[in-house]
């Protein structure tokens, strides 16, 4: 048992000694993949042995050459909303299930460049919406610390796959907290970046204002250096910024004393479970021994995040999928009757239920006569949120509570209440509406199950959050445990 | 009679020239096949994004100061919403 293999900066050392090849570490993974898919069902499609090890024997060809990419033959998955060309392209939805885009995004032919290998495409709520990986048209996807609970969601497949060890990381997406929930539910490490900081061209949409591509990974020093492949200005993305790349070595080697580290006391509200909070106030209690500072702050529209989020994700969303219309590509109705029908039934049977749930909030929200008093207002109180961090941020560095309410809860018990599974959301929303990079670290265990912590920093500052991520990782052990070996 | 005033607007719509499309790369030339200058972006598929072109931005401003009108130094595109094609 190789624990080094869990990482991409491990599995790199071993290219790089020689001690193993991009082939053999595709063929680890392939292998891993298939004997965890029953278990976990954490991929809706691999790209078949022969493309992956194809690729692989490129990577290790390159090397030998002596060009190796930053992630020279490193086997990897993305989450399925992300197209790659010539290869099916789902959104975890019926709507695409037979979808083969002719392009690919922008972080798949990064991530390409630099020689990562593809192995599969990681399982989602559809169209990124939700919170347990229980909405996807190919069935949940499922926790590996404990098969009978969810991985969390949108991300959950992506989540799964890093935790169970198939993979070093994966590509997963974030529009309300879909990386850093399930990487707090499922043990591991993940990444919000900036808005604007990661190209978004490729990445089907779901919310644009909100949308960002990050990374999910075993650590935070793993996320940075994935994350640094992946960002950088695209021309074919008019919200991706023009910015320098940010010093992961230099963030990597900052100590954390000295740091100042803000606890927001609206996240640690009446909804957090007591072995969470016990998890995160031990973490922050390591921080202050280590020589950060950890002060109160208040956020106080915190309460409205939430709310104004279920306003603004949902009609935005309701804009981005009215493309889904049957005429172009995706489902098309058999034997339409006229084109009203043909956009009804396409739709109808194309989405499942929490998609046409947000479609029609979206819709009603953007209305004549309830524009104002919904999508317009939620917007004001987006700009009063935004307003709060900016207001902390002027007395701390980052910010820290607990990622998720609870620990991963069992399938199925909040699938009765839309309202219930919102709440999952509560403490990483707020981040997605003001556009701030945040990083998802375990920290501890309730219950027997994973519990995340999760950091915030200001705009284009995810050095930060490298600094007091890994910092945090070289004096705890919560990041090196892996779940019990999966059931076939 | 005389307390009607008439008002009179003109909406003029002016195909500009440029090589591609306002949002799209894709080619704008006169008189080629049908469907033969639609891109991935044009049809709207999944993933893609519109970007803007800069060259009719210029060509608007060029516009607007040669009839002396007072060109907005800031502007904003908002989605419409239909669920009937608009052509």
């Amino acid at each position: 048992m190789s624990a080094h293999l869990d990482t991409v900066c491990g599995q790199l050392a071993a290219l790089a000694s020689g001690s193993t090849s991009a082939r053999a570490l595709a063929e680890r993974a392939l292998e891993r993949a298939a004997h965890a898919q029953n278990a976990l069902n954490a991929l809706i499609s691999s790209v078949g042995a022969q493309h992956a090890l194809e690729a692989a024997d490129a990577a290790d060809y390159n090397r030998k050459a002596g060009r190796a990419g930053a992630l020279e033959g490193i086997p990897y998955a993305h989450k399925d909303l992300f197209c790659t060309a010539g290869h099916p392209t789902t959104c975890g939805s019926a709507m695409l299930e037979h979808f083969v885009p002719p392009y690919s995004a922008t972080i798949h032919e990064r991530i390409g460049a630099a020689g990562g290998v593809l192995i599969g495409k990681a399982n989602m709520d559809e169209f990124a919406m939700g919170s347990s990986n229980e909405h996807s048209h190919f069935g949940p996807a499922h926790n590996p610390w404990d098969v009978s609970r969810v991985p969390g969601g949108s991300s959950g497949g992506s989540a799964a796959l890093v935790a169970a060890r198939v993979v070093p990381f994966a590509t997963a997406s974030d529009t309300g907290g879909s990386i850093r929930q399930p990487a707090a539910l499922c043990g591991v490490s993940g990444i919000k970046p900036t808005y604007g900081r990661v190209s978004r061209w490729g990445m089907v949409a779901y919310a644009s204002s909100l949308d960002q591509a990050g990374v999910i990974a075993t650590t935070v020093e793993d996320c940075a250096r994935v994350l640094d492949v992946m960002s950088g200005f695209d021309p074919r993305d008019a919200t991706s910024a023009d910015r320098p790349k940010v010093d992961v070595d230099g963030a990597l080697a900052r100590p954390l004393a000295g740091l100042r580290i803000g606890r927001p006391r609206e996240w640690f509200g009446a909804g957090i479970e007591d072995g969470v909070a016990a998890a995160v106030e031990a973490a922050l209690a390591e921080y202050a021994r280590q020589g950060a500072t950890v002060v109160d702050v208040e956020l106080p529209s915190s309460p409205y995040a939430i709310p104004a989020y279920y306003v603004i994700a949902p009609a935005e969303a309701s804009s981005n999928l009215s493309r889904f219309d049957g005429v172009r590509y995706g489902h098309r109705c058999a034997d339409p009757k006229d084109l009203a029908d043909l956009y009804k039934r396409s739709r109808a049977e194309g989405f499942g239920h929490e998609v046409q749930r947000r479609i029609l909030t979206g819709t009603y929200a953007l209305s004549t006569g309830y524009y104002d008093a919904y999508y317009l207002r939620a917007q004001k109180v987006r700009r009063l949120i935004a307003d709060d961090y900016a207001r902390v941020f002027a007395q701390v560095d980052v910010l820290a509570g607990p990622t998720s309410p609870t620990v991963a809860f069992k399938l199925g018990e909040k699938l009765s209440d839309p309202l219930a599974l919102y709440l999952a959301d509560i403490n990483t929303v707020g981040v997605n509406l003001a556009g701030l990079p945040a990083l998802s670290v375990p920290c501890g265990f309730s219950q027997g199950l994973p519990v995340g912590l999760q950091l915030v920093a200001p705009h284009w500052r995810e050095d930060l959050l490298y600094t007091a991520g890994h910092g945090y990782q070289l004096v705890s052990e919560w990041h090196r445990a892996a779940p019990p070996a999966t059931p076939q | 009679m005389s307390q009607w005033e008439t008002v009179i607007g003109l909406e003029v719509h002016v195909q500009l020239q440029t090589a591609s499309k306002i949002f799209s790369g894709a080619s704008t030339a006169y008189g080629a096949e049908p469907n033969s200058q639609a891109c991935a972006i044009d049809l709207g598929m999944p993933g893609t994004l519109p970007v803007m072109n800069a060259g009719a931005v210029e060509m608007a401003i060029r516009f607007g100061l040669a009839i002396g009108a007072t060109v907005a130094q800031h502007s904003v595109f908002a989605r419409k919403n239909y669920f009937y094609p608009d052509l």
